[in-house]
């Protein structure tokens, strides 16, 4: 195991140490995979929903809030508590994206996540280092994409307060969260100094550090000559990391730039790009610890000329430094009127300084830097055009658009004609409530307890199985957006509507991410997904109609949906729909059968009084259907077969057959004085009735020999 | 510059050969039948309604026809380009669910915008085609007519997903779109699986017919009559209607047309008939004789079986004969070589002819049977039989036969009378 941990363990404040109840010990530095990461970093997160977890296209990005070890926790000790950021497109789709101008960034631009998700990760997770350039509403910086390696993101935003779907500006919710927590930890803050009084003094470094780390650091210390004099940084105990070093050194620089020269600043900059190149020509040459590091180290150095406020946020809150603290806390005092906190001064004054930089890169006099520079635009170029041609490529599914208006039928008989479709989405579902009531608890106990399970559905075709899913379905959301229930994904699958069983692989891993892949790949990724618990993981609901044309004679793709949710991380429900009661007994294996559980709920055929309470429904206060006529179709179709499509058919053929018949009598008859007989012409009688029941269920075969 | 008899046989020809007739009024009863069909489409077109409905009749009895007269009015009323699509599908071509989905996609989705998309998987068509149907807007997208011929091929596919998606659609609100299908099976509606059967609208119309040879021979002059127009004289037609009402009235013609008509009673096949009359019409031969008529007839009925017995051996002849008459004395029993063989030489007995062997008749039998005249009977393997034993059906009938001898060429008398005698 690659992995160390630099330094001794910091301590933190009590609210943070009481996320968990286990003990746990809190660090500055670590080091992993050869990659040393400080609490601030931003970093590359390997996203296992995607196929190809590590590219930095389909990873996560996050900074580091803070990291520690559980030693309750064998498997995986060593945690990191991280704020996410989200890309574009793992963003909600209700989200208000379009106000927003110049428009966001597909492909570099990140979102500031707030509090939306658990931040607890593994540090195993995390495979990389990265840089965020938080910005303006309305800048795009330069600069961003992927240079020697290492991934320059921005974030011009963030994610509103809970249940908003309006972006803020990233600066103002970061000053917010900093004010916020400034104010928690004011009181705190006095007991903090007398605890940090009696801890003993860490040593200074660990031997394990790399030259070129020490090398980095001392020229950091000659960088900022007169921060180091400045009484803070001379304090005896010194930070046991060089990154709140570092922090330190830039969070001073707005405060103790009231004696730097605005020149000595500028001067800094060249130096400090000769400095980054020196590190990175080292690198392959220098004493490497692990052959993976020579990857990883190079994005340090970038990154720590890009510091965001974040970092200083966080290391305001975790720094046992009480004067540290303080001076924070002062710096909040004094401008909070103009509702900028000093760590975001110091942002800005950086972004422009990196702004500086990349002007001042071609003039400057290094060879290394003139061969290396012009690269850059080019390969950011390269990258977008190949991602918009793909994307020319997968065609969008539409149907072309009619020129002309689709009226609505206007006579009475023409509106019913229209509500009694089988297709016309009713207000509620009749004469399902129970069923509704069931499998609702059963899904919002699954999502709220955070657990898995699947639940078998079945019924006659007809009977209001789909329908009644859906408005489940329809239902959970809409409490979602309310806040009452966790986040979950949705996902339908239709067994008819795939063209083998092992498409269902696809059709979920498509509807999950979005992406396609080979049946066989997709299978492996949802394995993947389902038995770990990755980060950033939601619930998901899936809905698999038609379940026995998921047939197979090995029955693999049964038994895997029916595994998943049994899975202790998956938090999958499964809700699987056929028309077959004894389905489970028939046709499956028993280890099939066996993880499908025994929660199982059969629709039964519509009962006379409920296909009429149906078709009523459907009328409401039309009143041109007999109630006789109605009952007759309940009972016919009920004794036939209770299928709900059946009696909607033949109320709507009737409907067509009385419209039919009020037109015949009244148009040779077309004088204004019958005008007013038409609407008692136009109901639905018993007649029609049976004239349309009569053409549905004739025997072919009858009539012909009739003929 | 062309004569009055060659414009009238090109507008003829064409008539024939593709169908393109509309004179020839959709019977009374079916009236009812095509405003059924008419207020259907118009309600999915119009008011963007799902419908779907299956035309039943026995082939022949016009459903084809009069689905093609419904899109005709919808044409005059509708504008096709703006407001609607319609989709052709027929059993025999789109044998399974894959082509029927590239198909459909070909003829939903103009060709530019499919152009560029090489066709992937059938999956993922399917999934495009349904994402399509499927994000469409009742109001703002075109409707779509499907037409599928030979209906119930297309229960014959593996699942029946296409019809599955088609009616889901149809009976879920998402793209406009009505489903006709046209069957000549009577029990299309069982050929369903229950789920799917459930999402059918259970709207049926019965096409049937009752034949009439009345009806048959009008339909023989309305089909050859002429409208007079710019290029073709109103003498001109006048004459040649007066002409094809003549040869309507003869009786020559009338009894062949007769034949014809117990025969078939399709309209396909008359068309064909005078295809071929109306091919000879030329300058030196104006108009139709009654002659030309009943060639063609003959030219179009002709068995084919018959010919090929004018091209067999005499030996293979009186095989045959000798089979058919064991097959009568039997009441329809399979025979085999042997039994042939004896009858053959038991008739040669005290005959003048050549007589030929056991090997030369052998060969003459495999002969018949490569030519599919007898088939050996099923069930019994070849292999474990000897070759003499084996037993064969016979597969022409007498009239065949009998025909065939009455055309052959240089025939011996004596198997002319061993005919008369056998059948």
């Amino acid at each position: 195991m690659d992995f160390e941990w630099i330094g001794d363990p910091i301590s933190v404040n009590e609210a943070v140490r009481q996320l968990t109840p286990k003990p746990k010990t809190f660090y500055q530095t670590c080091k992993y995979l050869g990659t040393e990461y400080n609490i601030g970093d931003h970093v590359l997160i390997a996203n296992s929903e995607a196929d190809d977890p590590e590219s930095f296209r389909h990873c996560y990005v996050a900074s580091l809030v803070y990291m520690y070890e559980m030693k309750s926790n064998k498997k995986d000790p060593f945690r990191a508590q991280v704020q996410w950021y989200s890309r574009v497109e793992q963003l909600s789709k209700n989200l208000k994206k379009e106000s927003v101008h110049p428009p966001l960034d597909d492909a570099w631009e990140l979102v500031h996540e707030g509090q939306r998700y658990k931040g607890d990760i593994s540090i195993e997770t995390i495979f990389d280092k990265c840089s965020v350039l938080i910005c303006e509403e309305n800048e795009i910086p330069k600069g961003i994409g992927k240079h020697k390696k290492l991934c320059t993101f921005f974030c011009r935003f963030a994610l509103g307060p809970k249940n908003s779907r309006d972006l803020v500006s990233v600066k103002e919710s970061l000053a917010k969260q900093l004010a916020d927590m400034t104010a928690k930890t004011l009181a705190d803050s006095f007991s903090a100094i007398s605890q940090s009084d009696k801890e003993p003094t860490t040593p200074r470094r660990k031997s394990t550090r790399s030259r070129k780390m020490s090398e980095n650091e001392n020229n950091d210390s000659a960088l900022y000559p007169e921060l180091i004099k400045t009484p803070r940084s001379s304090t005896r105990n010194r930070q046991p990391s060089r990154q709140s070093d570092n922090d330190k050194n830039e969070s001073g620089i707005p405060s103790a730039s009231i004696n730097t020269p605005r020149s000595s600043r500028r001067n800094r900059q060249p130096l400090l790009l000769v400095d980054n190149e020196d590190d990175e020509s080292n690198v392959p040459t220098g004493p490497v610890n692990t052959p993976r590091s020579s990857k990883r180290i190079k994005p340090r150095c970038l990154d720590e000329t890009l510091p965001s406020p974040l970092k200083n946020s966080t290391f305001s809150i975790s720094s046992n430094k009480t004067k540290e603290l303080c001076i924070v806390i002062q710096r909040c005092k004094v401008t909070p009127n103009k509702e900028i906190s000093a760590a975001e001064l110091d942002q800005a004054s950086k972004v422009k300084a990196r702004k500086k930089l990349d002007l001042e890169t071609p003039v400057t006099p290094t060879k290394a830097v003139e061969e290396k520079t012009p690269k850059k635009p080019k390969r950011a170029g390269s990258a977008t055009p190949g991602s918009t041609q793909k994307k020319r490529l997968r065609l969008t599914p539409a149907i072309s658009s009619r020129s002309g208006n689709v009226t609505e039928p206007t006579s009475p008989l023409g509106e019913i004609r229209r509500r009694l479709h089988v297709g016309a989405v009713p207000q509620t579902l009749p004469c399902r409530e129970d069923e509704f009531e069931h499998i609702y608890n059963y899904v919002e106990g699954k999502l709220t307890d955070g657990i898995g399970g699947c639940m078998y559905i079945s019924g006659v075709p007809g009977t209001g199985k789909t329908a009644t899913v859906s408005e489940v379905i329809r239902v959970l959301k809409e409490s979602q957006t309310e806040g009452d229930l966790p986040d979950f994904k949705l996902i339908e699958v239709n067994g008819m509507k795939l063209t083998a069983p092992q498409q269902i692989y696809v059709q979920i891993w498509n509807q999950l991410t979005g992406s396609k892949v080979t049946a066989d790949k997709a299978a492996k990724l949802l394995h993947a997904k389902f038995s770990t618990n990755g980060p950033r993981h939601r619930p998901t609901v899936l809905i698999v109609d038609e379940l026995d044309l998921l047939w197979t004679r090995q029955q693999d793709v049964l038994y895997n949906i029916f595994e998943w949710p049994n899975r202790p991380k998956a938090q999958l429900t499964v809700l699987a729909i056929a028309n077959t009661m004894d389905l489970p007994e028939r046709l499956l294996m028993n280890r099939v059968s066996s993880r499908m559980g025994l929660t199982r709920l059969t629709f039964q055929p519509y009962k006379v009084k409920q296909l009429q309470t149906i078709i009523s429904s459907r009328l409401e206060n039309l009143v041109s259907f007999e109630p006789e006529a109605v009952e007759f179709i309940a009972r016919k179709v009920s004794a036939a077969s209770g299928d709900a499509r059946r009696a909607l058919d033949i109320s709507r053929r009737a409907a067509e057959l009385a419209e039919k018949g009020s037109h015949k009598i009244s148009s040779p008859t077309k004088s204004p004085s019958k005008r007013g007989a038409q609407p008692c012409k136009s109901t639905v009688t018993m007649q029609h009735v049976q004239a349309a029941i009569e053409e549905m269920f004739s025997s072919p075969k009858l009539l012909a020999i009739q003929v | 510059m062309t004569s009055c008899t060659d414009i009238c046989r090109s507008i003829l020809l064409e008539r024939m050969v593709f169908n393109t007739h509309c004179g020839i009024a959709i019977p009374d009863e079916f009236l009812e039948h095509k405003n059924y069909v008419f207020n259907l489409l118009k309600s999915t077109v119009v008011n963007g309604e799902n419908n779907s409905a299956l035309l039943i009749g026995p082939r022949g009895s016009g459903k084809t026809m009069l689905i093609n007269s419904v899109i005709a009015d919808l044409e005059a009323i509708c504008d096709v380009e703006k407001d609607y699509v319609v989709i052709k599908l027929h059993g025999f071509f789109q044998t399974d669910d894959r082509i029927a989905i590239q198909e459909i996609t070909r003829q939903l989705f103009l060709e530019e915008e499919t152009a560029n998309r090489t066709f992937g998987s059938f999956s993922e068509n399917l999934t495009f085609l349904l994402d399509s149907l499927k994000v469409a807007d009742r109001k703002a997208t075109k409707s779509i007519i499907f037409i599928m011929d030979e209906f119930d091929q297309f229960c014959q596919h593996k699942n029946q997903t296409l019809l599955y998606n088609l009616f889901d659609v149809c009976q879920s609100a998402q793209a406009p779109m009505a489903v006709i299908g046209l069957t000549c099976r009577m029990d299309a509606i069982s050929l369903f699986e229950k789920r799917v059967r459930s999402r059918f609208s259970h709207r049926q119309i019965y096409l049937f017919v009752k034949p009439d040879f009345q009806k048959y021979s009008e339909t023989f002059v309305s089909l050859l009559r002429l409208q007079p127009s710019r290029e073709l004289k109103a003498i001109y037609v006048r004459s040649w209607n007066k002409s094809a009402e003549d040869l309507a009235q003869d009786p020559l013609v009338q009894g062949s047309l007769k034949k014809v008509f117990n025969l078939n009673p399709k309209l396909r096949l008359l068309q064909n008939i005078l295809l071929v009359a109306l091919s000879r019409l030329g300058e030196s031969h104006p108009f139709l004789s009654s002659k030309d008529i009943v060639t063609a007839i003959e030219s179009q009925t002709t068995d084919c079986k018959t010919l090929q017995l004018q091209g067999l051996s005499v030996l293979e002849l009186q095989l045959l004969l000798c089979m058919k008459y064991l097959d009568k004395i039997y009441f329809g029993e399979p025979c085999n070589y042997e039994m042939a063989f004896y009858e053959y030489t038991k008739q040669m007995k005290n005959s003048s002819m050549q007589k030929f062997d056991r090997q030369i008749a052998m060969k003459a039998m495999e002969h018949l049977e490569t030519l599919e005249f007898i088939r050996p009977v099923e069930g019994t393997s070849s292999s474990k039989v000897q070759k003499e034993f084996v037993v064969y059906h016979i597969l022409i009938t007498s009239e065949q036969l009998t025909a065939a001898i009455a055309k052959y060429p240089n025939l011996p008398t004596e198997v002319k009378q061993l005919a008369d005698t056998c059948l």
